[in-house]
């Protein structure tokens, strides 16, 4: 009910707003929230409460307690006494079966009782076993809130902004105000943020206020990041003060969720914000003066206040809301009992410290105050107003109340005196162990309505001071927070080669390859690009291939040191297959490494390499500190390898340069022009034919691809590159090699020289060399014409003993191919071994050696 | 040897494609312009031998290592370094390079202090170099290859957000004012 | 069941130390207290306390994200926590405790092809040792757990899963509480808020432990300390090659529960599960860098609860409630080291990266033999320390990139 209009009132009567609440059409005016409305409407079953189904009604009005969660358009858990009113909202019940008013799980809160007590779940639904799952599948249906939909979509609605403040405050009470002001007083850059949308608007002098936004922790450096609905607001803040205030603390006793019990706080933004009259009869009962000017505010509002309970005055041994229908109708104090439909009721207000302690300060039990205040603060961040104590007065309410019915500590979780009380008695005698076993403090409201309730009902029951007790640990956010604001904007980054729309032009299959999309094959049929390669020209987009120079007096001490294998005697315009081995002996990556000129080599390293290599080579340099430098050029030149028997023909046709066998050798480097684009050309192969891969500046890319299609190369794939590499039995590093994986027992003990003077790995690659391996990387050629999957066991004696790292179908071999790690004893050339396929065991040879051409004389013709 | 196989501006002419023209095409260009294919130069060695000639801006990494943005031949300029006894690499093609007018753009996809330019760091999850052009717009250049993505990122977020759902609590600010506090 | 009707004591308080145990066990964690368990009932070894220097499950047992499979990659790995499950599958009823083992599947998504083949290799070993693995397709997936997104929309498309049927979770506190109890009804002393601050030696054995409650003699010792083991070790003189990481989770506010799998996917380094109570429990990947300092950072939220929406995008209003942290102790394998060490009665178990309280129930029947016997059993055997000198490792690596 409504009250005549009121100066300092929120609502604005000349714009009515209405919607839908659990069924009811209700009205409101802009200013209101959904909880206001609905209130004014005479709404008051806003919730059920978690285990016993209770029926509750508005509880604190500031969006802190639990008891106005309901679903709003869809969205669960939503705090109605905090969300602004909007036309045409539906806002219903959740967790009810049937209706807020008539829920039939609230049989649990009649008869449960004796049955559910505090952790009855551990003890019960254990055998027999097989009947737990259903038991669990009821559990399950009884548990949560508000229901989600399941088959919501992606709404991409939030946005997060990286801000600078000299000054941030939190809170825009008198304190945050005051600090506020006085911050600006003394230059730019003051932002105060407050979480109660009625401050939206608020003008300060030199200040920017952002409301409704509430800052949800702060971190090192500074960072806040503040909720300001769809946009989060990440501050880095040089001084932070926090001036959040006190929350109102709610006593314990029996029957104190009823409807109708209320904080002070609470009756009084309904009565001055939105001229509401909350009820006809009111009892207060506090413990502190905070509370007793609601009584004021009520008798203004023409509610009847017969009795006004002081605890400091009076310690009654029995207090107890007793009620009908879940709603308060009396209050009984020691015997006396005062008839209300209004019961306002608080224990004081405890500073909301949650902010400071998780941006590292201490919180301490202060004695004179009975409640926790922060100290210790770290540096930065400041604390004015009622989160420090000030202003706050000694509030020593009983922790609980005694009487008949049930006395909630922790509204949330339903969890009781009794439970409390049980749980300490069954040896959960820390208030950690105590709070993980009833679950007190663990639900919506994050302990800020029942964290010192319960500490001061272990202190009593356990008779241990609360300064010894202290707190449990402040976890952020300090409020909660939507999923979809953390995760902000979708950012997922993509690499992309010069070359790659005309790739997704020419139709291919893009796919992720490590950071990179790639295309997997341009038609349906891989092999058919494959036997271009084979018979004519093929060419592929190798530009992911990580490419460094490595320049400077002393390149070729370095690169004898890192790798394993030797380059001093390589000469300038050749090439070298290399492989990087860690500290501990195991392949790390590989590549090729060209002498472009005495002091400057051309390394390229697997796609997926390029930026730990650079940083390997670079943290080695820096170690041994020699003269050579280390560039990434990975992005500035783009690569392709023009492979086939055609390739030398169609080179010849775009360049000046002799590129004939004799003028241009197998292994060979040379800078050459090709169809005016500066290149450097490599003659290696990969993929088992005469091939070229061409390196150039990559804003080229686009231009020099279609260059090459138009001299007829058929463009192919990662999958189609992939059969080739395996007919020549060629190794890809981090597919057919793991972590574990060393030169010896991947089949390439021709590669180190251990003769060499020191280098990264010799140490382990010694003792490989001397000892017998467990397994080795072969070769295997399937007996019959099935392929086994990559990650496939060889089997022996019915146990795993190696795997599969790579199979394919070769039209060119004309049979199932792979590589494979088998036990040592069965790494011998045409050895059999037992392949897991599709549960049955197929035999398969080991093969030594390249598949395809296994003399090479294809890629040197 | 030339290293000419560096350098984009060796190329024949109308042989080049910036890695943003998909992403930035029919974008607004009062809003963002592709700075991929200015020249741009890498340094390694003692950055104090380097000589800023005219046209030439120097963005130095840390003592051994920087950038020169320049608006001449990048080849030329890394051959003149190369003699004064700095190595030098034509960069031009490895880095993407975007002006963006609005700052609150820029500041939706960064965290790096924007009165502290030039600087070097995260920009939509990928490392960028971001300096101040003379007419105040803030220049960003990432590895080319996360050109596409991050011109990508850029128009949408100057595009501003889908705000069809409603919004419940805050507004969006509005993102193609520049000028526009938020709310 | 008749205990909810009358209350009873879990575990007895202990108010004084006594001068010296058979056996004393550094750390109240799952871990601890397991051994503790069996070594009681297995072994009738009951002359040992438990130090903890907090309270019970304080630690990484009380931390993790309760998820339990053996769908490992290596042979040594996959048997191991074969018969951990086997052990939880029955360990409600043997501790007459309701763990709340909830059987409902555990799936790890592939979104690369690079990734279907280490899924593939871990179904192909499981299958062989009798673990219940395979690899499926988006369709199936889809039967499964109907709310993931399956379409192309993410950035990073599911291609698969590894279906792991007897993977689930359970409740974590449980499994600490219900070995607490019987281990202290075999007369094991359990003694929180005891920190170990050193060790007497006499050669190559430990005589006593020094705690800030006073000194106690041993015969042996087991120092099952989690993400404080090289600390712990190193009071003893013995070098572990461990490094401690701090993971991070959160959790939401409850909804109701559509969600019965546990949803892991090492590409997006996120792993979802809905509790009985209606959370969704999201966790990450552990961090990078090594410390001790349990502050949860902004940025894991933030990219965490964007990987949660690339897999449900139902999730975007849901709100989180609460984020914690814990420690990891990190091996250069990713398995563990379990047993033996230089010095005869001080035995270890630690390198446990995430997997750490999958294992508990093994590792108290194997570390109990090993302190009863004397003897390795063969199980553990492949994660003996010594395998660092001797370079055999067993590495999990592969597997390893947020696989829990």
């Amino acid at each position: 009910m409504r009250l005549e209009p009121r100066s300092g009132e929120r609502i604005d009567r000349s714009k009515p707003v209405s919607f839908s609440f659990a069924g009811w059409k209700v009205a409101g005016f802009e200013g209101d929230t959904l909880g206001s409305a609905a209130f004014a409407a005479g709404k008051r079953v806003f919730s059920r409460s978690f285990k016993y189904h209770r029926p509750r009604g508005l509880l604190c009005c500031s969006g802190h307690c639990p008891n106005c969660l309901m679903t709003v358009d869809g969205v669960p858990n939503v705090r109605v006494c905090t969300e602004p009113i909007r036309e045409g909202a539906v806002v219903e019940g959740q967790n009810v079966r049937w209706s807020l008013d008539f829920d039939f799980m609230s049989v649990t809160d009649k008869v449960g009782g004796p049955f559910t007590p505090v952790g009855f779940y551990y003890r019960t639904f254990i055998r027999p076993r097989r009947l737990w799952p259903f038991y669990e599948k009821f559990l399950r249906s009884a548990a949560g809130l508000g229901e989600l939909d399941e088959h919501a979509g992606y709404s991409r609605r939030y946005d997060t902004e990286h801000r600078k403040a000299r000054v941030l405050v939190v809170g825009g009470g008198p304190a945050g105000r005051a600090a506020a002001l006085a911050a600006a007083a003394s230059g730019d850059g003051v932002v105060l943020v407050d979480e109660d949308a009625s401050l939206n608007g608020m003008q300060l002098d030199g200040v920017e206020v952002l409301a409704p936004a509430r800052a949800l922790g702060i971190w090192e450096g500074g960072l806040v990041p503040v909720d300001a609905g769809t946009v989060l607001y990440r501050f880095r803040a040089a001084r932070i003060i926090v001036a959040t205030g006190a929350i109102e603390q709610p006593l314990v006793f029996p029957g104190n969720d009823l409807i109708g019990v209320m904080l002070p706080g609470g009756v009084r933004r309904l009565v001055n914000d939105f001229s509401i009259k909350p009820g006809n009869r009111a009892i207060v009962v506090a413990a502190d003066d905070e509370g007793f000017e609601v009584a004021d505010d009520l008798s203004e509002a023409g509610v009847a206040v017969p009795r006004v309970i002081d605890l400091r005055e009076t310690r009654p041994r029995e207090l107890v809301a007793q009620g009908g229908k879940g709603r308060v109708r009396r209050l009984v104090v020691d015997g006396e009992s005062f008839d209300c439909d209004l019961l306002v009721a608080s224990g004081g207000r405890q500073p909301a410290y949650s902010l400071l302690a998780q941006a590292g300060a201490r919180i301490e039990f202060d004695s004179e105050l009975g409640v926790f205040v922060p100290t210790e603060l770290p540096s930065g961040v400041e604390a004015v107003g009622s989160v420090t104590g000030d202003g706050l007065g000694k509030v020593d309410p009983e922790p609980a109340y005694g009487g008949k019915g049930k006395c909630f500590v922790c509204v949330c979780e339903d969890v009781t005196t009794k439970d409390m009380k049980r749980a300490i008695a069954e040896g959960f005698d820390s208030i950690e162990l105590a709070k993980r076993y009833t679950t007190t403090t663990m639900g919506p409201c994050q302990g800020k309505l029942c964290h010192l309730p319960s500490i001061r009902l272990y202190s009593k029951e356990t008779r241990v001071y609360e300064a010894a007790i202290g707190t449990t640990t402040a976890r952020p956010p300090w409020a909660p927070v939507e999923l979809g604001l953390l995760a902000g904007r979708e950012l997922t980054p993509a690499r992309r080669t010069s070359m790659h729309w005309s790739h997704a032009e020419a139709g291919a299959t893009i796919q992720w390859a490590g950071p990179w999309k790639r295309p997997y094959a341009y038609g349906e049929k891989p092999e058919d690009e494959v036997r271009a390669v084979h018979e004519s020209l093929g060419v592929i987009d190798v530009s992911t291939l990580g490419k460094l120079f490595v320049e400077g007096p002393e390149a070729v001490a370095l690169l004898e040191r890192l790798y394993p294998n030797r380059f001093g005697d390589m000469k300038s315009g050749r090439i070298r297959y290399g492989v990087l081995t860690s500290d501990a002996g195991r392949i790390m990556d590989d590549g090729t490494i060209a002498r472009l000129a005495d002091d400057l080599y051309y390394v390229t390293t697997t796609s997926t390499g390029a930026d730990a290599v650079t940083a390997w080579f670079e943290w080695w340099n820096a170690v041994w500190g020699y003269e050579a430098e280390i560039v990434n050029v990975t992005g500035a030149i783009a690569a392709v390898n023009l492979a086939g028997p055609q390739s030398r023909d169609a080179l010849q046709r775009l360049t000046e340069a002799d590129v004939s066998a004799e003028a241009f050798k197998y292994l060979d480097a040379q800078e050459i022009d090709v169809a005016g684009v500066p290149t450097l050309a490599l003659r290696i192969g990969f993929v088992g034919e005469l091939g070229y891969e061409l390196h150039f500046p990559s804003p080229a890319g686009e231009y020099l691809w279609g260059q090459l299609v138009a001299e007829g190369a058929r463009p192919f794939g990662l999958e189609p590159q992939r059969i080739l590499r395996l007919e020549k039995g060629h190794v890809i590093v981090g597919q057919d090699t793991d972590s574990e994986s060393n030169l010896y027992s991947a089949g390439m003990s021709w590669l180190p020289k251990l003769d060499k003077d020191d280098f990264v790995g010799k140490y382990a690659l010694e003792h490989f060399a001397e000892r017998e391996e467990k397994e080795r990387l072969v070769g295997f050629t399937m007996e019959e014409d099935v392929l086994p999957a990559e990650g496939a066991q060889i089997v022996v004696e019915g146990f795993p003993a190696g795997r599969v790292t790579s199979a394919r179908r070769s039209e060119a071999v004309g049979s199932v191919i792979g590589l494979a790690w088998v036990p040592t004893d069965r790494a011998k050339n045409g050895t059999r071994v037992e392949i897991r396929v599709d549960r049955l065991l197929r035999g398969a040879r080991v093969t030594h050696g390249a598949f395809f051409d296994s003399a090479g004389q294809r890629m040197r013709s | 040897m030339s290293r000419a196989f560096l350098s984009p501006s060796r190329c024949d002419a109308g042989t080049l494609t910036s890695p943003l023209r998909r992403a930035l095409e029919g974008a607004n260009s009062a809003a963002v312009r592709d700075l991929s294919l200015e020249g741009v130069v890498e340094i390694r060695g003692d950055s104090d031998l380097v000589e800023v000639a005219e046209g030439e801006d120097l963005v130095r990494l840390s003592p051994q290592r920087g950038y020169i943005f320049t608006d001449g031949d990048p080849a030329d300029v890394a051959e003149r370094l190369r003699a004064g006894g700095v190595l030098a690499y034509d960069a031009t093609g490895a880095l993407a390079g975007m002006a963006i007018e609005s700052e609150q753009v820029v500041r939706r996809l960064t965290d790096l202090d924007l009165d502290e330019l030039p600087t070097s760091g995260p920009f939509a999850h990928v490392t960028a170099i971001v300096r101040r052009a003379d007419d105040g717009w803030v220049e960003v250049y990432v590895q080319q290859e996360y050109g596409h993505y991050v011109a990508e990122a850029v128009v949408d977020a100057l595009t501003g957000l889908d705000t069809s759902r409603g919004l419940t609590r805050g507004q969006t600010p509005d993102v193609s004012d520049p000028d526009g506090s938020p709310a | 069941m008749k205990d909810i009707f009358f209350p009873k004591r879990m575990w007895r308080p202990r108010p004084e130390l006594k001068r010296s145990y058979e056996v004393v066990i550094v750390g109240g964690g799952s871990h601890g207290l397991a051994t503790a368990y069996y070594l009681a009932k297995r072994h009738g070894i009951r002359d040992v306390c438990i130090l903890e220097k907090s309270y019970i499950g304080s630690g990484a047992s009380g931390r993790n994200t309760t998820i339990i499979r053996s769908n490992y990659r290596t042979p040594e790995g996959a048997a191991f926590y074969g018969e951990s499950v086997r052990l939880y599958e029955k360990l409600s009823s043997e501790l007459n405790f309701n763990l709340m083992f909830s059987q409902h599947g555990h799936l790890t998504l592939a979104h690369s092809d690079r990734a279907m083949i280490t899924m593939q290799e871990r179904a192909e070993v499981n299958k062989l040792l009798g673990i219940n693995s395979s690899v499926i397709g988006v369709d199936r997936i889809s039967e499964l757990c109907p709310p993931l997104d399956l379409t192309d929309r993410p950035a990073y498309p599911i291609m698969g899963a590894l279906y792991h049927p007897p993977g689930g979770i359970i409740r974590h506190d449980a499994v600490v509480w219900g070995f607490a109890r019987a281990a202290d009804w075999f007369g094991v002393e359990i003694h929180p808020n005891t920190e170990v601050t050193g060790f007497e030696r006499s050669g190559d054995r430990v005589t006593a432990v020094e705690t800030t409650r006073g000194r106690v003699e041993c015969g042996q010792v087991v120092s099952a300390t989690a993400g404080w083991s090289s600390l712990v070790g190193g009071l003893a003189g013995v070098r572990l090659p461990i490094t401690t990481h701090i993971l991070q989770a959160f959790v939401t506010e409850p909804v109701k529960p559509f969600l019965d799998v546990v949803i892991v996917s090492s590409q997006l380094h996120v792993y979802v599960s809905q509790t009985d109570r209606g959370e969704f429990l999201i966790g990450a990947e552990i961090e990078p860098y090594t410390t001790y300092k349990s502050t949860g950072t902004l940025s894991f939220l933030e990219v965490s609860a964007a990987h949660a929406i690339d897999l449900f995008p139902q999730l975007e209003r849901t709100r989180v409630l609460r984020t914690w942290t814990g420690l990891c102790d990190l091996s250069p394998d990713y398995s563990p080291i379990l047993g033996k060490t230089e010095i005869d009665n001080f035995h270890v178990s630690t390198g446990w990266g995430t997997y750490g309280f999958k294992a508990a129930p093994i590792v108290g029947v194997t570390l109990a033999e090993l302190v009863a016997t004397g003897k390795t059993p063969d199980l553990i055997a492949p994660f003996a320390l010594d395998r660092f000198h001797t370079d055999t490792l067993v590495s999990e690596l592969a597997a390893a990139a947020v696989s829990h």
